[in-house]
């Protein structure tokens, strides 16, 4: 039997202060805020077994820590007029812990309850901390820590960072002694390195160079869709996903990053780009590509959102396969350059863009998920058989399938799996069907592990 | 700031901006060149965001990425942007 009761978070003397919302934030914030009760599914959720079980004071003494250490768990955010949103530290305060009681070998099946019944439910921003904590207690002790966090508090690589901070204060560690040796970038100070001439510098130059790609990319990627009746006839259809699991990949784009000289994510980026401009039609390829913002060590550190579009546009990217993978890389440097702005301006500035009938298609999206500081032969080892034989083992699956998006007919997740990288795709059947999209992943691990063969390990 | 002490101070943001990844005698040993010590992109992004912070240069990777190799070339990058030269 499961036994439902409550415990309390008390946050007392830690940071607080008022000012402006960082880009990510109202960036994420006016996502979340549009989509209403749909707005969970971007709801960032984590079920964590403890091992071993802790008593609860200890749980929640490590949770204060936790949220002594990072500002974005105990933020507010408020709008402020049309167009302004203030960020409220409090440095004061306390988080209901949900706990649920039940024998240990039913631990597994409440936390993935408790944590939709956390997750599920939209974060009221102006009104509650942007986080939320359940415990399952068996026996006295805590089994699984769940917790769901809002997309304004962190994003993907702010949730990793996250991760590691909870795992050395279980350690011992404290707050104080954790920022001492890795500070790491609050949002306030995040937002008032916006607000300085600098920032506002860049604001404008990241949205001229966004505005300017876009007048110059492609106004059609797919000059032949596969479906094109159904955006009218079906305006609900599904987007399928697909994902390709390949080991031959993984050891493939090592192989060829070294011998061009660019990183991994190049290659990946530049074998996308050659291939959806083969595919496509359109010799010119523009993807919204997200990017981490954590290129200073102080935001590498930093648990808060920071992640935004970068816009990447490669011509003639269908010509030449390593020419593609060449020019991605200082492409992608000049896009990632401008991928820090304010997101409300930037829309306003695209939306008459696209009133005007002058902005390119911008409904591709490229997002390498990948955490550099994990491999996927970390904890596999690597294989030692030809690039060949490796290739017989990717597997292609059909996970899931998607609401309609807008504004996404493709958008490729690059994800590190145990020896193996993962591709995940999902795209509107209108534009690719699912023979396309699995032309396009299988093509895009074979541009990649073809050129690793040629330069002479099969 | 002549073009030795702003070499000086690039030599400086690109150990920086290795985080760890490079020292200086290993920049010596390889003729200060970038590439080959193996610098990674995030290491030049992190330089040339240091660049504009800290020099007030902003430098187009896009444009000039080949002079992006050593320490010398990305100095008189910035050179050639006005800063830096020789009185």
């Amino acid at each position: 039997m499961t036994t439902v009761e409550e415990r309390t978070i008390t946050l007392d003397c830690a940071r607080a202060g008022t000012g402006p919302a960082t880009w990510g934030q109202r960036a994420i914030w006016g996502v979340v805020t549009r989509l209403g009760d749909d707005a969970p599914r971007y709801t960032l959720r984590l079920d964590l077994p403890l091992t071993p079980p802790r008593p609860a004071a200890r749980v929640i003494a490590d949770l204060t820590e936790l949220l002594r250490m990072h500002d974005s768990l105990h933020t507010r955010l408020l709008p402020d007029g049309d167009d302004g949103l203030e960020q409220v530290v409090d440095g004061t305060g306390e988080l209901a812990v949900e706990v649920r009681t039940c024998p240990a070998a039913q631990a597994p099946a409440v936390g993935a309850a408790l944590l939709e019944e956390l997750a599920g439910r939209s974060f009221d921003h102006a009104r509650q901390w942007p986080f939320r904590v359940g415990f399952v207690e068996c026996d006295g002790l805590v089994h699984r820590l769940v917790l769901a966090a809002s997309h304004t508090a962190m994003d993907l690589w702010g949730e990793g960072r996250m991760l590691r901070d909870l795992e050395l204060i279980e350690a011992g560690q404290s707050a104080e002694s954790l920022l001492q040796a890795r500070p790491a970038l609050q949002p306030l100070e995040a937002a008032a390195l916006q607000a300085s001439p600098l920032g506002r510098r860049r604001d404008e130059g990241a949205r001229r160079y966004w505005c300017e790609r876009l007048a110059a990319g492609p106004r059609r990627l797919f000059l032949d869709p596969a479906a094109p009746e159904l955006a009218v006839t079906d305006p609900g259809r599904l987007f399928p996903n697909a994902l390709l699991r390949s080991p031959a990949l993984a050891v493939a784009v090592e192989r060829v990053a070294s011998e061009l000289a660019v990183s991994d994510a190049a290659v990946l980026l530049g074998a996308a780009s050659h291939q959806l401009a083969n595919m496509s039609g359109s010799s010119d390829v523009l993807f919204q590509v997200v990017v981490s913002n954590r290129f200073q060590p102080v935001a590498a550190e930093s648990v808060s959102t920071m992640a935004q579009e970068a816009v990447f546009l490669l011509t003639d990217a269908d010509k030449d396969f390593k020419d593609a993978v060449r020019r991605t890389r200082s492409v992608s440097f000049s896009a990632f350059r401008h991928a820090g702005y304010d997101k409300w301006a930037l829309d306003r500035e695209v939306a008459q863009l696209v009133a005007s009938g002058e902005a390119a298609d911008h409904s591709c999206w490229w997002n390498d998920t990948r955490d550099p500081s994990s491999g996927p032969f970390d904890t596999v080892e690597r294989p030692r058989s030809a690039l060949g034989e490796l290739s017989g083992r990717t597997e292609l699956s059909w996970p899931t399938e998607f609401l309609p998006r807008t504004n996404v007919s493709v958008a490729v997740d690059v994800l590190t799996a145990p020896g193996a990288l993962d591709l995940a795709m999902t795209a509107d059947p209108a534009v690719l069907s699912r023979e396309g999209m699995e032309h396009f992943l299988r093509g895009v691990e074979t541009l990649v592990v073809a050129e690793a063969i040629t330069l002479g390990d099969g | 700031m002549d073009s030795s002490a702003l070499r000086t101070k690039i030599l400086g943001l690109a150990i920086a901006a290795g985080d760890g990844s490079v020292t200086a005698d290993e920049l010596a040993g390889a003729n200060y060149s970038l590439r080959d010590v193996g610098y990674s992109s995030l290491s030049y992004m992190r330089l040339i965001d240091s660049i504009e912070n800290e020099v007030g240069v902003y430098l187009d990777p896009e444009a000039d990425i080949e002079h992006y190799e050593t320490i010398d070339s990305v100095t008189a990058l910035v050179v050639a942007s006005g800063i830096g030269a020789d009185a």
